[in-house]
């Protein structure tokens, strides 16, 4: 359990941000926490989607994978950028 | 006895040479200071610097000047007309101080090293006239500052913002470290004389004190107008200088001034296009920043460019395509992030204004029209801390800007180097390219981001962020009409309204 800093970006907003997440956080959660400075901010909820949708260098990320295995594998490098966007 | 004329003794004058014995040329004029390169000793006599003057002309003329700024600056003083100003307007006077005295002060510096390792006589002695020039323009934006306090605590910033950490600050301080301290003189004469005075400032000082004029900031507009002069007169060294590289290293001459536009280009979009597309009241606007940039920068350049034999930057195309945009994103992240300003922005969307934006940039509603619509209806219903960054933005390891500020929200990329076995993250693929071209010269800079990271910014919030760049509550920036724009939106259709 350790603070991980990450570049989020959710698609649609004009800039990526850092973000303060957990190693011990899945990607459902990192979703949210990027999501949290963009949706409600600076872009409406879409009430037609079912969630986000996390990705990483063009592959998406499971919601229930933790990320500090990622980190652990190094597949995960601190300011690595992460895409989220909303999930239909 | 009889004076010579100037045409007389000019051309001995301006060659004033010695011959060096005791040391070596090269110990004498370093290459590092003087960017001589390749070009052989003979090839300056073909400098030929295109504005003639003599100290005795220059004293006579710019004692002139200077009594008439003062003039001015001293019947205005007893005047109150700030008090009658816009405030819209004044952000960009604030900002204007804060930001650009202590680069007038690192000119100083840079004239002063062409004073000295210029590698001809004619450069080094037209060098003493821009330090003079230099010297005062910094002394003037102080003296003008100073008289401002008693109105705005803001202006406090003309001296003190280059000794923060202040995100622009750091951004701009960036820039003019790379182009004007931690240059050659041949490096400075084209990025700083040629690209951002010539090319650049010479031209938005004139468009800044036609619109202080207009807004009725007479003072402001004097002093603009007063420092404009010997800019348009020092910036020319730029064109013998690059003439003379063109013939001997145009690649070089090439590669210099397509890093310098663009760095240039990404700190007007910040200071530039959102004075002139936010802060300046509705009524007062002569023309937008984009047809500000065509009409007069791009012009000017094409010109400028042709004349000398240099091509067209290869990013030329997605320049002219950000001229749409990126200014934009620079005024909505730093109204977002207002406080960590010093000045107090516009947000500059009324309904009315909004109107002028979707009509001077016909993509503005579908890039950031649908941003802004989320950040009126949180001010709307009361939420103002939703409208405020609660997190850094990402940041550029080049420009210290935030990454996709040049383009807008449908072009936000990743640009990555990987240097020394540490990446580095860009606003841009033109960032990243001037990185890479030159990584030794960038790679030991650490942005905001990655300070806030090593724990220099205590606490870890953006509380602390805002303390660490030496913000203080009386300066701090806030909405410059504290939201009322907003309000009219709560009448049904009040973009359709006239």
């Amino acid at each position: 359990m350790a603070l991980f800093p990450l570049y989020g970006y959710f698609k649609g907003d004009y800039i990526p941000r850092l973000i303060a997440v957990d190693t011990d956080d899945t990607f459902g959660e990192v979703a949210n926490k990027i999501a949290e400075h963009t949706v409600g901010r600076l872009l409406p909820a879409d009430p037609r989607a079912t969630g986000y949708v996390v990705t990483i260098d063009d592959e998406v990320i499971d919601p229930a994978e933790i990320l500090g295995a990622r980190v652990a594998a190094q597949k995960v490098l601190p300011l690595h950028w992460v895409d989220v966007n909303f999930a239909y | 006895m009889r004076l010579l004329s100037r045409d007389d003794w000019y051309d001995i004058g301006r060659d004033l040479d010695w011959t060096l014995s005791y040391v070596d040329h090269a110990e004498a004029f370093p290459d590092s200071w003087s960017g001589n390169g390749n070009v052989p000793a003979p090839a300056w006599d073909a400098w030929d610097e295109p504005y003639r003057v003599t100290f005795h002309d220059y004293v006579s003329v710019q004692r002139e000047k200077e009594g008439g700024a003062h003039a001015v600056r001293e019947a205005l003083k007893r005047a109150n007309i700030f008090d009658k100003l816009d405030v819209g307007h004044t952000a960009s006077s604030v900002m204007h101080m804060g930001t650009t005295c202590f680069v007038e002060q690192m000119a100083i510096t840079m004239q002063s090293r062409f004073c000295r390792f210029a590698p001809t006589p004619r450069w080094r002695n037209l060098g003493v006239y821009g330090m003079l020039d230099e010297i005062r323009h910094a002394q003037l934006d102080l003296a003008f500052s100073h008289d401002l306090l008693k109105d705005d605590p803001s202006f406090d910033w003309c001296q003190k913002s280059f000794h923060t950490n202040e995100w622009a600050i750091i951004a701009i301080r960036n820039f003019f470290d790379d182009c004007m301290l931690n240059a050659d003189c041949m490096e400075a004469a084209i990025a700083t004389s040629l690209t951002v005075e010539h090319g650049f400032t010479n031209i938005q000082f004139v468009a800044l004190a036609a619109d202080a004029m207009e807004a009725g900031d007479i003072d402001f507009s004097n002093l603009l107008s007063s420092i404009q002069t010997d800019e348009s007169r020092h910036a020319q060294c730029g064109f013998p200088a690059i003439e003379v590289l063109m013939k001997h290293d145009p690649k070089r001459a090439q590669h210099i001034f397509d890093v310098s536009f663009w760095r240039s280009f990404r700190l007007f979009q910040t200071l530039t296009g959102t004075s002139m597309d936010y802060y300046t009241p509705l009524h007062q606007r002569k023309m937008s920043f984009k047809e500000f940039m065509l009409e007069w920068v791009v012009t000017q350049h094409e010109r400028t460019m042709r004349d000398i034999g240099l091509e067209k930057p290869w990013y030329w195309d997605e320049f002219i395509a950000c001229l749409d945009h990126g200014h934009h994103s620079m005024h909505l992240g730093t109204w977002m992030y207002r406080p960590t300003l010093f000045w107090k922005p516009n947000a500059g969307v009324s309904p009315a204004e909004r109107r002028w934006l979707n009509a001077k940039y016909p993509g503005w509603e579908d890039s950031w029209g649908v941003l802004w619509d989320e950040i009126i209806r949180n001010v709307n219903d009361g939420h103002i801390e939703k409208t405020v960054g609660a997190t850094l933005p990402a940041l550029c390891n080049l420009t210290h800007l935030p990454i996709g500020a040049h383009w807008d929200r449908h072009h936000v990329g990743k640009h990555i180097s990987v240097f020394n076995g540490r990446q580095y993250y860009f606003d841009s693929n033109v960032s990243k390219w001037i990185f890479d071209s030159n990584p030794q010269r960038y790679a030991g800079s650490t942005n905001v981001v990655e300070r806030f990271l090593a724990g220099q910014i205590q606490p870890m919030d953006l509380g602390g962020a805002v303390q660490w760049m030496g913000i203080t509550p009386d300066v701090m920036g806030d909405d410059a009409y504290k939201y009322r724009w907003a309000a009219e939106y709560k009448t049904p259709h009040a973009l359709a309204a006239e």
